[in-house]
């Protein structure tokens, strides 16, 4: 009678024991998680999750506070960091890598790494787009062209129908909203300017700062302005 | 209690010590594995495999994210002001609730207690129905109807800046794709529930129960990343 412990070629199950030994192999390596490691575990995600949105708002609060902007890349690290740890906190302890095969683990960190040169290769090229190419000046257009935007049935003072060609579907969104809903550019900023908020064309003052997103306006321009007359540089 | 002649076979599942015994005893291992223990070590490593596709394809996204947030900046400050970062916060603890749900319905079928089994897929997947229900009559249904809309169908008119389809092009299609997969993952947990009426899952063989969970814990994962990127990072 071959041993139990024996692979045998012959036997589908390898080693004899189908039928009455596979309940006494079945627990190996069958992690249960306590539920005080469960709770803690969730407790934990909660905690980092309010963390996050904590740090989010008091980078405003600070702002408000002290007047300094904090460069925009703090945020985003540290929101990204809270939610890398959230997550490596679910893969080990809800989806058990930690007490899993080492070979699971693999699987997935190689994923990781993939995503990782996607991402950075995709950043490294955009982040260093700084300048254009003479050859290329005037070539690059704003958003779509609006081909075939039209506003049906609208007709302008003399009475031909109006087409929105040309714009893109920012303009043309603004144009419809014009047309057929406020009638009058002024109108339409009006309104504007109360969903946009009361500061949102305000510059900062030396007593209050405003926060300012995008593109200076001129960085990359070769001349300097024709009001710098300063012996500097 | 059988009544073919003696020495006949009866017909399966008709004679009495079968008929006590619940349907996960009986279950043993597809004839090509070794053990049941080779069993689910397989299933769970084709489904981190599985796994590692799903993170992928959000890979894309984030990809997505980065590429159009680096050129156009305005629009993407613009355009994640006004997401209502209340929404984002409480779809983000459903989902951590039934991730805790789940991983609580794993270790009832190991455990045996099939009632808390049940219990804890059926809140998973109610989790999953609060979770859709936000997103599409909070945030989803006001914002199409303000023309927030990808690409050519945008039609807001107080946009700051000429860039904003982009911006709603991202949210959509990044937020769309996960909630395909939350809407997949109730399917899956639905169908695992109907196994565990028929006590399919017990200490000895709790495989679909353990895939789902992973399933779910993915989708729960991706939305820890989404839920910083576009609401949190102005």
């Amino acid at each position: 009678m071959a041993a139990h412990k024996v692979t045998d070629l012959n036997d589908p199950h390898g080693n004899h024991s189908a039928g009455h030994g596979d309940d006494h192999h079945d627990h190996h390596g069958h992690t249960i998680l306590p539920m005080w490691l469960l709770l803690v575990t969730i407790s934990a995600l909660m905690f980092l999750t309010v963390a996050t949105v904590a740090v989010a708002q008091g980078e405003v609060w600070f702002m408000e506070i002290t007047g300094y902007v904090l460069p925009h890349w703090v945020n985003v690290v540290v929101a990204l960091s809270i939610a890398t740890v959230k997550a490596i906190i679910v893969l080990a302890i809800f989806m058990q890598l930690y007490f899993d095969k080492p070979l699971n683990t693999a699987v997935f960190t190689s994923c990781i790494l993939c995503v990782a040169l996607f991402l950075g290769f995709s950043m490294l090229d955009l982040g260093t787009r700084d300048f254009m190419h003479t050859r290329n000046d005037g070539h690059i257009t704003t958003g779509g062209n609006g081909y075939g935007l039209e506003l049906r049935g609208a007709v302008d003072a003399d009475g031909n129908p109006v087409t929105l060609s040309g714009l893109n579907v920012v303009q043309a969104a603004r144009q419809r909203a014009i047309l057929s809903v406020y009638g009058t550019e002024e109108a339409l900023d009006k309104a504007t300017a109360k969903k946009k908020g009361k500061d949102y064309d305000a510059l900062s003052t030396p007593d209050r700062h405003v926060a300012r997103t995008g593109l200076t306006p001129g960085l990359f321009d070769d001349e300097a302005p024709a009001s710098d007359t300063s012996s500097d540089h | 209690m059988t009544t073919l002649p003696a020495g006949q076979p009866s017909a399966p599942g008709t004679e009495a010590h079968e008929q006590t015994e619940p349907l996960w005893k009986r279950t043993k291992a597809a004839s090509h594995f070794r053990n049941k223990d080779d069993e689910f070590d397989a299933c769970k490593l084709g489904m981190w495999l599985f796994l590692t596709t799903e993170v992928l394809l959000f890979a894309g996204i984030f990809v997505a994210y980065g590429v159009f947030r680096m050129l156009y900046p305005e629009a993407w400050a613009a355009g994640s002001k006004s997401l209502g970062v209340g929404f984002g916060l409480a779809n983000t603890i459903i989902l951590l609730i039934s991730s805790f749900t789940v991983a609580a319905a794993i270790r009832d079928a190991q455990l045996n207690r099939q009632f808390w089994l049940k219990v804890n897929l059926l809140i998973t997947i109610a989790c999953g129905f609060a979770f859709l229900f936000i997103k599409f009559f909070f945030e989803y249904s006001p914002k199409w109807a303000d023309g927030k809309r990808p690409g050519a169908w945008f039609d807001y008119p107080y946009t700051t800046s000429a860039y904003e389809p982009l911006w709603w092009g991202v949210y959509y299609v990044g937020t769309g794709i996960h909630a395909a997969h939350v809407i997949i993952g109730m399917g899956v947990l639905f169908f695992m529930y109907l196994k565990a009426r028929k006590k399919a899952f017990g200490p000895t063989h709790y495989t679909g129960v353990e895939i789902a969970g992973l399933y779910w814990h993915l989708v729960d994962v991706i939305w820890i990343f989404l839920f910083p990127l576009l609401y949190l990072v102005h």
